[in-house]
């Protein structure tokens, strides 16, 4: 199904290069407040952006909704370390984060006359899932440095690959998986690097490319997956949330792990099944 | 009897060598009597074919006496089926036929040439995808009565903008076109 050329352009490709930008700004010498808010932005989107470009799974100037998805995250990936800057009120940054939002949401909602449910309430949806997501998960990955959160979104990433390939398209779960190569290159420099919130500034970009990818991927399927497949997938990692501030938040280090594991893992397993189930029946292989 | 007189001039020349030609005739196309089928495999050493046909599809062809002049056809591009629903699903997706965006693709010919040996070349815009390109296929052409044409040919499907997978699917598509219809 994919091709050796496939993971290594759209896998291995994002994953190094996100690496290299990660490490290269994380260095001494370079090492601010500012680059610390932009490096995993700028590593997910560059990485993103070759493995998108280089097998390539879209055209540079963009025809129809779906093309847009690597110049909304492009706004997604300024927005969100300009966003967590210091001295902007709550108010600031909620005003920043629903304008990527609604500009992911411009760009991509498919206008078909078939699309259902109909545009505006799946434009109203994507903005506001994706302006809840953003200001939802910044505060979790503060509270969560080290490597197990983004570990936690690359299973997620794997996780709408999964969702994407059961609704029929290739395509479609090939641009996950390259955001889940460039993800893996700033996950493996968290492991190097377990104080740092390797994400900081990154959840506009991550809540774009989660909920716009889902939502073209739906809008385009014939499959029988069913929706609550593809909203589960985006909500696991906001699961997190009940061991950064929740009851369990005060439980020991082991069991607080074992929980910010199993908890978004149980939400992604339940929303894959779903899907499997739906899909099940006649062959796999064609 | 004097109208007969008066008509027996008008007789003789509707069928004298000299008659007007006969009138062309509409020959309405749909998916019962029209067949589009097409086999594309996959690159490499296990090639697996696979076939796939439309089931919606409405047209005309117009016969001026025993010559095709003119066919045009529009199908639905959602209503392609193949042997196995998950191929179906994935045809219709964004990778290839993406069919949500594309329902329509369409031919209209704009030159049908028939050489010494009966075998008929029709000349032709195809829209598919947001492509247009000018296609030519050979076809066996017999119009006494209704239509029935027969033709094979392969199609680069990279041509249309159908390009993902070049190195999974072969870009070349064999279309088989079947027509078997009666006169309106």
């Amino acid at each position: 199904m994919l091709t050796a050329r496939d993971l290594g352009l759209g896998f291995a490709v994002p994953a190094l290069a996100a690496a290299i930008i990660v490490l290269v700004l994380r260095t001494k010498q370079l090492r601010s407040t500012t680059t610390d808010r932009y490096a995993a932005s700028l590593a997910i989107f560059v990485g993103f952006f070759l493995g998108y470009r280089l097998i390539p799974l879209g055209p540079w100037s963009p025809e129809v909704d779906w093309h847009w998805i690597p110049y909304a995250l492009a706004g997604a990936a300024i927005v969100g370390p300009v966003a967590c800057g210091e001295g902007l009120t709550l108010c600031d940054r909620i005003l920043l984060t629903l304008f990527a939002a609604v500009l992911l949401a411009c760009g991509i909602v498919p206008t078909f006359g078939d699309l259902a449910p109909a545009y505006p309430y799946q434009f109203a949806a994507l903005a506001t899932f994706v302006l809840l997501f953003a200001l939802l998960f910044e505060p979790i990955s503060e509270r969560l440095p080290g490597p197990t959160t983004p570990a936690i979104l690359i299973a997620t990433g794997l996780a709408a690959a999964a969702i994407l390939l059961l609704s029929g398209s290739l395509r479609f779960m090939q641009i996950a998986l390259a955001f889940v190569g460039s993800l893996s290159g700033v996950a493996v420099v968290a492991f190097r690097q377990r104080e740092i919130n390797a994400l900081r500034g990154a959840s506009p970009l991550l809540a774009s490319l989660l909920c716009g990818l889902l939502l073209v991927g739906r809008a385009y399927s014939f499959s029988s997956v069913p929706t609550l497949s593809y909203l589960l997938v985006p909500l696991a990692p906001l699961t997190l949330g009940l061991v950064a501030v929740g009851p369990a938040a005060r439980l020991s280090p082991r069991w607080k792990l074992t929980l910010q594991i199993a908890l978004p893992l149980i939400v992604l397993a339940t929303a894959v099944l779903l899907g499997v189930v739906a899909e099940s029946g006649g062959t796999d292989e064609y | 009897m004097k109208s007969l007189l008066l008509a027996l001039p008008a007789l003789c020349l509707l069928t004298s060598p000299f008659a007007p030609p006969a009138r062309a005739a509409d020959v309405p196309l749909t998916a019962s009597n029209t067949k589009v089928e097409f086999v594309c495999a996959h690159t490499g050493d296990k090639p697996d074919p696979r076939k796939g046909s439309f089931a919606k599809l409405t047209g005309t062809a117009i016969v001026d006496g025993t010559a095709l002049t003119s066919i045009a056809v529009e199908i639905e591009t959602a209503s392609i089926t193949t042997e196995i629903d998950k191929l179906t699903t994935h045809l219709k997706s964004p990778d290839f036929f993406n069919v949500r965006q594309h329902p329509k693709a369409s031919f209209k010919s704009t030159k049908i040439v028939r050489d010494k040996t009966g075998i008929v070349t029709v000349t032709g815009n195809l829209t598919l995808l947001n492509e247009t390109k000018e296609i030519s296929f050979p076809a066996t052409v017999s119009a006494d009565g209704g239509l029935k044409l027969n033709a094979k040919f392969t199609l680069d499907r990279s041509q249309f903008g159908m390009t993902y997978g070049l190195d999974k699917v072969e870009k070349n598509v064999s279309l088989t076109i079947a027509v078997d219809a009666a006169t309106k």
